[in-house]
């Protein structure tokens, strides 16, 4: 049998000296003290990409709003602005879409909401081609309805207290409140018309 | 460079007005934080140092333990009503769970890069913190054979019940000490004590205590 007894440490010699001591304090002291700038290193960096995410969102946001599309223009380039028809006129417009007027109509355009490209029918007789494809959805306010179509062909027709709207190609949707139910989908062929008080679906 | 402060100091601050001093500001005191070192680290250093058999590595382990401690602080348990005694026993075993956690890291690192051929062999590792050769000067030629007999039983053994054989027939820790530091109940800690004692029962016995 040995003659050392447990615990055994009575038996070794003291490993630990004071500048053993000293030596792991050192480098205690010198982890705690790169800390602080690591700490001021970290600060910058969660500033640094906290400008980079404000910046990309800034840039992505001009982005989307550069991307959205553009009211058409006229053919030629001109920029489509309110137009009285003292004779029967065509209105090419750049995305292929045409308007034709009568004589005596009255057409303004709208400042209309994003991705749509608005018109008022003010008095006359329009027929709106929409061509499939273009930048923006059309709307048209006929006074006692408006009509929206992305791709159709359809003609409208103000009286004083009368509107008279058909659908040539397509299928456009008309509402407003004198409409029944207040929308209604036309589709080829079929017309709607509104009075002041009555509205006749043929 | 700041040299530690030397004790003893008269009216020394108990460790529970250490942590509340070191944890006071948001870098901490540094008297407070100088004196737990000062207080412990001579213990942890010994105990690290037999538990991986290397000066230079419990030297890392130990500050590393430290500078863990100052970050895990705040979560050191301080609501016990308990004498000054016991709550330097509590920083005591508090710091010795965080030691022993990183000495069986580091133990199970060497094993698994020696396992894959990528870790130093054994003759050509730092050893100078095994039993053998820590044993005492006035130790005679017998003793030193069995301090080496155990070292190559410790190599053998797994890790945990190395850690758990050390801290308590070397370091003469209390079962529930064991327990606590290797995080595990006493049961297991007693079970893995004696998985080493009975390899070295032909040499030491079986102790009285032994389970």
């Amino acid at each position: 049998m040995s003659e050392l007894r447990y615990p055994l440490k009575e038996r070794l010699h003291d490993v630990v000296t004071e500048r053993a001591l000293q030596r792991v304090w050192r480098g205690i002291d010198d982890r705690q003290r790169a800390r602080a700038p690591r700490r001021l290193a970290r600060g910058l960096l969660l500033l640094a990409f906290a400008g980079l995410a404000v910046a990309i969102g800034v840039v992505l946001g001009l982005a989307l709003r550069s991307r959205e599309p553009a009211p058409p223009r006229m053919a030629d380039g001109r920029p489509f602005v309110a137009v009285d028809a003292a004779t029967r006129a065509v209105l090419a417009l750049d995305d292929g879409s045409a308007i034709r007027l009568w004589p005596g109509t009255r057409l303004e355009p709208l400042d209309g909401a994003a991705g749509t490209f608005g018109l008022r029918l003010v008095r006359g007789e329009a027929r709106f081609d929409v061509r499939a494809g273009g930048p923006r959805r059309w709307l048209v306010e006929c006074g006692l309805a408006s009509v929206e179509a992305v791709d159709a062909e359809f003609h409208c027709t103000r009286g004083a207290s009368r509107l008279r709207v058909s659908v040539e190609r397509g299928t456009a949707l008309a509402r407003g409140p004198a409409v029944p139910e207040h929308m209604r989908w036309l589709s080829a062929g079929d017309s709607l018309e509104l009075a002041e008080d009555e509205a006749k679906i043929e | 460079m700041t040299r530690p402060i030397l004790l003893p100091l008269p009216n020394a601050p108990s460790d529970a007005e250490l942590v509340a001093r070191a944890l006071s500001s948001r870098e901490g005191d540094r008297f407070g934080r100088e004196l737990i070192y000062r207080r412990h680290a001579a213990y942890l250093l010994a105990m690290v140092t037999r538990l991986v058999s290397s000066r230079e590595g419990a030297e890392a382990l130990v500050r590393e333990t430290f500078v863990l401690a100052w970050k895990r602080l705040g979560t050191l348990p301080t609501t016990r009503e308990t004498t000054t005694t016991d709550q330097s026993v509590d920083l005591r075993l508090w710091l010795s769970r965080i030691a022993v956690g990183l000495a069986r890291r580091r133990l199970r690192r060497d094993r698994m890069l020696r396992f894959i051929g990528f870790g130093p062999d054994r003759d050509d590792q730092d050893q100078d913190g095994t039993l053998a050769a820590l044993a005492a000067v006035d130790l005679r030629h017998e003793a030193r054979e069995d301090l080496e007999h155990v070292d190559r039983v410790l190599d053998r053994a797994g890790v945990e019940p190395r850690i758990a054989w050390m801290l308590r027939r070397v370091d003469g820790l209390a079962l529930d000490d064991v327990a606590a530091a290797c995080t595990c109940s006493p049961a297991t800690a007693q079970r893995r004590i004696a998985e080493i004692d009975a390899r070295l029962c032909d040499r030491f016995g079986t102790p009285a205590e032994s389970p």
